[in-house]
């Protein structure tokens, strides 16, 4: 299935859940925030939620500096 | 405790004219700010514009808290600071400038770093700005700000990528707090000091951060009830994210909700 991941479309297994997703990107996940079509997504529910056909991902790192 | 100021003389009146003519501002708005006190944890890059900030809006008293030096590094964004405070303390340096630039302005300053054991709890105040630059720090913030129920004014910037919130009571109870977004465990291998910023970006998302405190506490709608404020710089795109809440977040779910 499709999804636009970062603005980008990428072809990924169907029945995924955002925890699978990150793994297959190789994402550490303590180090982001997911953003699910605009709505930002708690971790703790990354291994429970199905991405489904063209959701928008937006991975952005977990920026601590000031 | 220094008696509320109740009227504007007239040298007030004409300094901050352009600020009292604006809707959400008036005179009732800038006796407020005159009033008004906030707290800032961290006076590197984010901090000290955002004192400078506050203090030139009419902020009647600022409390900065941090533990850190001047580093020959920090002028290209820091701009209060210059080559001969390098090794001071940045809260003297910084109270030291303000005081002498806004004579409204009452600073207070604390140089130890929040969370330290004798740093769990913030002063009252009407706003708490994080200006900090680590997970560790926000944390405590976060928890403390939350437990004492201060509205906290959320930023953090490196490289090109910068976020900024605002997290209330009333806020937190729909939307969840800043552990709902990067929980306790979060590792961040993006910082200033290993991964570079540019002052004119520090400054930007500073200015950001005075704004939605001074409409805090002007009582003026927020204009990120909700949301955090995600910004590229790359792309020079700025993109409003809904928060949601996590039921099992470590600071601000119930135990309840946590044993659900």
């Amino acid at each position: 299935m499709k999804l636009i991941i970062n603005g980008q479309p990428q072809e990924v297994a169907t029945d995924i859940t955002l925890q699978v997703l990150l793994e297959s990107q190789r994402i550490a996940p303590n180090s982001i925030a997911l953003v699910r079509n605009g709505v930002i997504t708690p971790r703790s529910s990354w291994h429970t939620t199905q991405c489904l056909p063209n959701d928008h991902i937006d991975i952005f790192s977990a920026v601590a500096g000031g | 405790m220094t008696k509320p100021i109740t009227a504007l003389t007239s040298r007030q009146f004409m300094r901050y004219s352009r600020q009292i003519m604006l809707p959400h501002c008036g005179e009732a708005g800038q006796l407020t700010l005159l009033n008004a006190h906030a707290v800032i944890v961290g006076v590197g890059g984010l901090g000290q514009h955002v004192a400078q900030l506050l203090a030139a809006a009419g902020v009647g008293r600022l409390t900065l808290i941090d533990h850190d030096t001047v580093a020959l590094d920090n002028l290209p964004r820091q701009t209060l600071y210059r080559d001969s405070h390098v090794g001071q303390a940045k809260v003297l340096v910084a109270a030291r400038k303000l005081r002498q630039r806004y004579s409204d302005c009452n600073v207070d300053t604390v140089i130890e770093p929040f969370g330290a054991p004798t740093q769990q709890q913030l002063p009252r105040a009407d706003v708490v700005l994080d200006c900090s630059d680590n997970f560790a720090c926000r944390h405590a913030l976060s928890e403390a700000s939350y437990q004492q129920q201060l509205p906290l004014v959320s930023a953090a910037i490196a490289a090109e990528q910068a976020w900024l919130a605002m997290f209330t009571a009333n806020d937190i109870a729909q939307f969840g707090c800043l552990h709902c977004v990067f929980p306790a465990d979060t590792q961040t291998s993006q910082s200033c000091a290993s991964n570079g910023v540019m002052g004119s970006a520090v400054a930007t998302v500073a200015s950001l951060q005075a704004d939605v405190a001074l409409r805090y506490l002007l009582g003026a709608t927020s204009q990120l009830a909700g949301q955090m404020l995600h910004i590229d710089f790359g792309a020079l795109q700025f993109t409003k994210l809904q928060r949601s809440r996590d039921p099992l977040c470590e600071n601000c779910a119930s135990p309840l909700r946590k044993c659900s």
